[in-house]
């Protein structure tokens, strides 16, 4: 086992190390002088002042020199300060990093409380009419754009029966809790159509084992053998998919934060791009893919353990 | 000659699969026997015609600002009301079928054929060319896709030319992925390994075997990236980094609304709701040619 998550553990670094080289490419491949996008809302400088500057930020270093120091400073926690907020943009992030993560998760358990028990029972109700509403539920899911569904929330629930606020995010627990009640909402549409087809078709895959016929043949209960047969077996290909589709959960939280005026590290990402504040855009970016690179480690760790077949592949 | 008789028997072995006119044949009645087909089919041809006539359907000229008639209620001569700067909402509806049409088709067709091209090579060949195509989309599918979109954008410029570069550039790498895992199990199928003893070049291989063998599902995935691509392209418009302000685009029309959200809802209902219609459609169309192409489904 510890062999099985140190090979993984070192098989993740030349992806951490893909990603950060893509990110130094991304800052450099942004148009404009960074220096004159870092000074533009001060007053105009002399040309003399540009070139001390750039000498000061390492900004005339040859590029590998410049992508040491970026990897080094990164490890130490640096990444820049930002052109917006005059702050560094390692604390931007981290500051807003947790309603993010709070966002998604709950997102997540919303997505297990509704498709999980839809899927299952479409599955055990194949071909009657339960079956074509659930499919119906989940083609809806899959086509509705998450980001207008999240407006129809803000009008009904918000703005129509006053119940929710709308935007922002409320400072006492409560208030929190009822400001994150349709962020999360919205954002769990991204992959409840999904999610519900994919625990239909788990499930029908292995009611037709043998295994499970064995236990039917055997007179055992059918409540039982659906629920303590079927159904362990059926979750791990669906939590398989759910962990799986959390980078799009994620991609799917900048547009609904971006809606709710919810202050996750997405917003900051999106209005980072309109302030040219290009640091907090590139660091942001990378904070996601380490946070995917993260989950899918877990993900492969924690599977060894339900399944110990995936050790020894 | 004798070349041909092997590839011949090395084909009728691989079960009715291979460019066989029956396959489609078959596909094609089953997708005429499927209601939902047709209704897609139906729902989505009218939404083309409206695109392609916007310039005679649309009551009012999309564009034409009218400050003295603004933001109405919806009524007889403006069916969704008119916005803050007085113009048409119906009108900018039917004229936002064309970019989102456009997006859709032409982000899906062109990062389909790089994908395949790319996914095919890598998996068909090996070697270096497998290596470095694979490394590249490993790399980029650690990223979420929406926040690496968003970054692209942010690197090119925001405007909807931009956009749909972003998003070509990060939708081959789902189809290359697809190809190269089916290439790779194609490639020890009997009747390739048969056509390649009886000496077909790679080139022939790769377009007389290979590829019809992928096609049906490409065309599935193909659709279902259609819908997806017009679902990302009207939320990144909507962030304000697609189409520009003052076209007439859904995603953009709905970031418009918000301002008007309390005394004018209906219009942010309809381009959400065009939206949602356009994607329902496609994707219907998507499921019913899975149902009839796809050789896995099939039993």
């Amino acid at each position: 086992m510890k062999k099985y998550i140190i090979r993984r553990v070192i098989l993740m670094i030349p992806l951490v190390f893909g990603v950060t080289t893509a990110t130094f490419a991304l800052i450099h491949l942004i148009p404009g002088d960074p220096v004159e996008l870092m000074m533009s809302n001060t007053r105009q400088m002399t040309q003399e002042e540009i070139d001390r500057i750039r000498d000061k930020l390492g900004l005339n270093d040859p590029l590998p020199v410049q992508y040491v120091r970026y990897v080094t400073n990164l490890l130490k926690g640096d990444m820049g300060i930002s052109v917006r907020s005059r702050s560094d943009v390692s604390y931007e992030i981290l500051q807003r990093l947790p309603d993010t993560i709070i966002l998604t998760v709950t997102s997540i358990a919303l997505v297990l409380i509704f498709a999980l028990p839809i899927g299952i029972l479409s599955a055990l109700k194949r071909g009657t009419w339960i079956d074509t509403l659930a499919m119906t539920f989940a083609l809806f899911g899959v086509s509705i754009p998450a980001f207008w569904f999240g407006i129809m929330l803000m009008l009904i629930f918000g703005l129509h029966l006053d119940w929710l606020p709308t935007v922002g995010q409320g400072k006492t627990p409560i208030e929190f809790a009822r400001s994150l009640v349709l962020p999360s909402v919205t954002l769990s549409l991204i992959l409840l159509g999904l999610v519900t087809r994919v625990a239909r078709s788990s499930m029908l895959e292995v009611l037709s084992l043998d295994y499970v016929r064995t236990a039917r043949a055997k007179g055992m209960a059918s409540r039982y053998v659906n629920f303590r047969h079927a159904l362990p077996n059926a979750l791990i290909p669906i939590l398989t998919v759910v962990s799986g589709q959390f980078a799009s959960l994620l991609g799917g939280a900048v547009l609904i934060e971006k809606v709710f005026g919810w202050p996750g590290i997405g917003r900051l990402a999106v209005d980072s791009i309109f302030a040219r504040d290009y640091l907090v855009v590139t660091n942001t970016v990378l904070v996601f893919a380490i946070m995917v690179i993260l989950v899918n480690l877990a993900n492969d760790i924690l599977y060894s353990y339900i399944d110990p077949r995936i050790r020894f592949q | 000659m004798s070349e041909n008789i092997v590839e011949l028997k090395a084909d009728a072995a691989f079960v009715e699969l291979t460019e066989s006119r029956s396959f489609y044949y078959k596909a094609f009645r089953q997708l005429l026997r499927n209601k939902q087909a047709i209704l897609g089919f139906v729902v989505l041809l009218s939404l083309v015609l409206a695109a392609i006539f916007a310039d005679q359907i649309a009551p009012y000229n999309p564009y034409k600002t009218n400050y003295s008639n603004v933001k109405q209620p919806p009524s007889a001569e403006h069916f969704i009301g008119t916005d803050e700067l007085g113009r048409d909402g119906f009108s900018r509806l039917i004229y936002g079928a064309r970019i989102s049409l456009l997006v859709g088709v032409s982000v899906s067709a062109i990062s389909t054929t790089v994908g395949v091209a790319l996914g095919a090579i890598a998996g068909y060949f090996g070697g270096a060319a497998d290596m470095i195509i694979m490394r590249v989309v490993d790399l980029f599918m650690a990223f979420p896709f929406l926040v690496l979109a968003i970054a692209l954008v942010a690197v090119f410029g925001p405007s909807l030319f931009n956009m749909m570069l972003a998003l070509i550039l990060l939708y081959w790498i789902w189809f290359a992925r697809l190809v190269r895992g089916m290439v790779l199990t194609l490639r020890e199928t009997e009747f390739i390994v048969g056509a390649k003893a009886a000496g077909a070049s790679d080139i022939s291989i790769i377009f007389r075997h290979i590829l019809p063998n992928v096609f049906p599902v490409v065309v599935v995935q193909g659709s279902f990236s259609v819908a997806d691509a017009i679902l990302i392209a009207a939320g990144l418009s909507y962030l304000g980094l697609g189409a520009q302000p003052p076209t007439a685009e859904w995603g953009s029309m709905l970031s418009n609304a918000k301002e008007l959200m309390r005394i004018l809802p209906v219009l942010s209902i309809a381009p959400g709701l065009a939206i949602m219609i356009t994607v329902l459609a496609i994707n219907f169309i998507g499921d019913a040619l899975r149902d009839a192409l796809d050789p896995t489904l099939r039993q």
